[in-house]
């Protein structure tokens, strides 16, 4: 009787390390799964964020709100260099 | 002996059973062997294609002209649905808020959700990540989402010619025509990957199962020689002057002459580069008229006709030429544009003047063989090798076949066939001490990380005339701008040096007089930062050159004088 609870002992050891390997693995693979999706959502927060400013940052946008702030196109002109600074 | 015989029932009935198992086994795993495999693969191993982005393009200042978004493309399992109607009334409501429209979508989506011998089918492209959410709210099962790379223009139709667009190849995939889509579509596109691993019944993965990942390579980006405020001030002067001189089409082109780097490229109408508009099977306003399409250039070529004579030594500024009225050619008469006859011309005022028998005067003294050869010299009759897809060569034709009337009409700019693009960089080598430079629009190729992969420098294609002659027609081109028939509507600020060009139009055989090709193209021959080209197909307010083209022309350049900084030398 002995004898087979000696045998049947390391059985159950790793039986039982099995089934907690596994799950570890398997929780794991879960993990996994989820760390995959938070960075997918955030690769496309991201280009949603690059999206956002280039078209902040576009012309046409710039100039509708240049106009609805009031401001207004001039004509350019150089100034003359003084005869001083040209001598 | 009924013993034995119950025994022996017995025995067969287990023989049998074996046997019936034997069977079956052997028919899942001999016969159906490869279609249970599958099977399995499916259940345990997952394949998740990783899409290659498309590279983005930006302008020489970095500001993006297109750019990659995530949208999302709705599907269903219709043998999971059990309320078509509610589903297609509901999703209906939240992707369209135009009533009409939303009616319509509720029919179709209800229509395809109701084919219930279907296991999946597409419902709607193109969804942005609010409407997927929104989607996703409702929980409603046999729904789901696949991601798709769209393209995305913050600066909208600008530099539209210059891009190109993206529509479906032969096989569904997306693929770049014309522009630079088109001509760099193999670096661009990028190469999708996938991930194959082994999955748990719940469809995780199995940390310690098979995996394969073959990462995608994103497609490669663009940096132009494309200034963004310069293409932007262009595209909105060109779209005035087309509208003012009520012309069919318009092109302006900005190149800078010692580096062949195109600064600007527009033409009008231009086109949305999202959704180019379909009419009839054919893209409208997606022809770069600037590239492809050829016209007869008329009297801007007298200005390369006049740098042959010079660069031959068979004429100098100063020389003279007696106008006393028109003259048979080939039995053919020509005559001045204008009918006006000035007498005693030199090189210059035939230049000024625009004298179509002076050019001829020049162009009989260069000779045929010279005046072609200098012609394609200058990059007419051969493609520039600009890096955009869909450019024409033009035509000049071969010399056994140009008689005495060919030679006039040639020398002022008739009869041969050019794209606004070579006539711009022929007077780019004018401008650059005689050598042409090969025009390109990518600076830069770039990886995913922005770290230069290729860069592309100013190439000389050939030198066509010597730097003396160069500056000699430099002078010439500004006398002939100031005194010339354009005069009314020069800058007072800078000096211009250029030629304009009032073609007419061939059509059935005939020239047709009151439609024309309107073209100035010159620089500013001081600082000469640029050669620009300004073409109006057909303008009706006024058919010249010189009252339409030379306008906008001034108009741009002195905005451009101004924006690098370059000071007034009037």
């Amino acid at each position: 009787m002995l004898s087979f609870l000696i045998y049947l002992l390391p059985l159950s050891v790793v039986l039982v390390a099995r089934v907690v390997i596994l799950n570890c693995v398997s929780i794991s693979g879960q993990d996994l799964s989820i760390l995959e999706n938070r960075k997918s959502a955030l690769v496309k927060e991201n280009m949603q964020f690059k999206k956002d400013i280039s078209y902040i940052s576009s012309l046409s946008y710039v100039k509708e709100q240049a106009k609805k702030g009031g401001f207004v196109a001039l004509p350019f002109e150089f100034l003359e260099v003084p005869s001083l600074a040209s001598r | 002996m009924f013993k034995n015989l119950r025994l022996n029932l017995v025995f067969c009935g287990f023989f049998l059973l074996a046997a019936l198992f034997s069977l079956r086994l052997f028919d899942i795993q001999i016969l159906h062997h490869s279609e249970y495999t599958a099977m399995a693969q499916n259940q345990h191993f997952a394949n998740t294609p990783l899409i290659a982005k498309r590279g983005n393009i930006y302008t020489s200042d970095n500001y993006p002209l297109a750019l990659t978004e995530t949208r999302y493309f709705l599907y269903a399992e219709p043998n999971k649905i059990n309320d078509p109607t509610s589903y297609a009334k509901t999703i209906s409501m939240l992707l369209e808020q135009d009533e009409k429209k939303a009616v319509e979508l509720e029919l179709e989506l209800k229509k395809n959700l109701s084919q219930k011998d279907l296991f999946w089918v597409g419902l709607e492209r193109n969804l942005s990540l609010k409407q997927k959410q929104s989607i996703e709210d409702l929980n409603f099962e046999g729904l789901g989402f696949e991601d798709e790379y769209v393209r995305y223009y913050p600066e909208g139709s600008l530099a539209s010619h210059i891009l190109g667009f993206i529509r479906s190849d032969e096989d569904g995939n997306p693929k770049g025509y014309f522009g630079l889509e088109g001509f760099y579509n193999g670096d661009i596109r990028g190469v999708s990957g996938f991930i194959y691993q082994e999955q748990d019944a719940y469809g995780f993965p199995i940390a310690v199962g098979n995996y394969k990942r073959v990462l995608p390579k994103n497609g490669r980006g663009l940096v132009l020689t494309i200034d963004r405020a310069v293409q932007f001030l262009v595209e909105k002067e060109l779209k005035s002057a087309v509208e003012n001189y009520s012309a069919k089409s318009g092109t302006v082109i900005i190149v800078e002459p010692n580096t062949g780097r195109v600064i600007a490229l527009a033409n009008y109408p231009n086109f949305d580069p999202l959704n180019p508009l379909e009419v009839g099977g054919v893209l409208e306003g997606t022809r770069n008229l600037a590239i492809a399409s050829t016209y007869e250039p008329g009297s801007v070529v007298k200005g390369l006709t006049m740098s042959a004579a010079i660069d031959l030594g068979k004429v100098t500024p100063e020389s003279t030429y007696m106008d006393d009225g028109p003259k048979v050619f080939s039995g053919h008469l020509v005559d001045t544009w204008d009918g006006k006859h000035f007498g005693l011309e030199t090189m210059v005022s035939i230049l000024q003047h625009s004298n179509n028998l002076g050019a001829a005067y020049v162009g009989q003294k260069v000779g045929a063989s010279n005046l072609r050869e200098y012609f394609i010299k200058f990059g007419l009759g051969e493609k520039t090798a600009v890096d955009l897809e869909g450019e024409d060569t033009g035509v000049i034709r071969q010399l056994s076949d140009w008689r005495d009337i060919d030679l006039t009409t040639a020398s002022f700019g008739q009869g041969i066939s050019a794209t606004p693009l070579q006539v711009a960089m022929a007077f780019s080598a004018i401008s650059n001490n005689g050598n042409l430079m090969r025009p390109y629009i990518v600076s830069k190729i770039i990886d995913d990380f922005g770290n230069v992969i290729s860069k592309f420098e100013p190439r000389v294609v050939r030198r066509v005339i010597s730097r003396g002659s160069s500056e000699t027609l430099v002078d010439m081109l500004t006398k002939a701008v100031s005194g010339g028939e354009a005069k009314y509507f020069i800058s007072q600020k800078y000096l211009v040096a250029g030629k304009t060009g009032t073609a007419q139009i061939p059509i059935g055989g005939k020239y047709d007089p009151n439609k024309t090709n309107a073209t100035f193209v010159g620089f500013l021959p001081k600082s000469r930062k640029f050669v620009m080209l300004v073409k109006l197909e057909e303008p009706t307010v006024s058919i010249f050159a010189s009252e339409t083209s030379v306008p906008v022309w001034m108009g741009i350049a002195e905005s451009l004088a101004a924006y690098y900084g370059i000071p007034p030398d009037r």
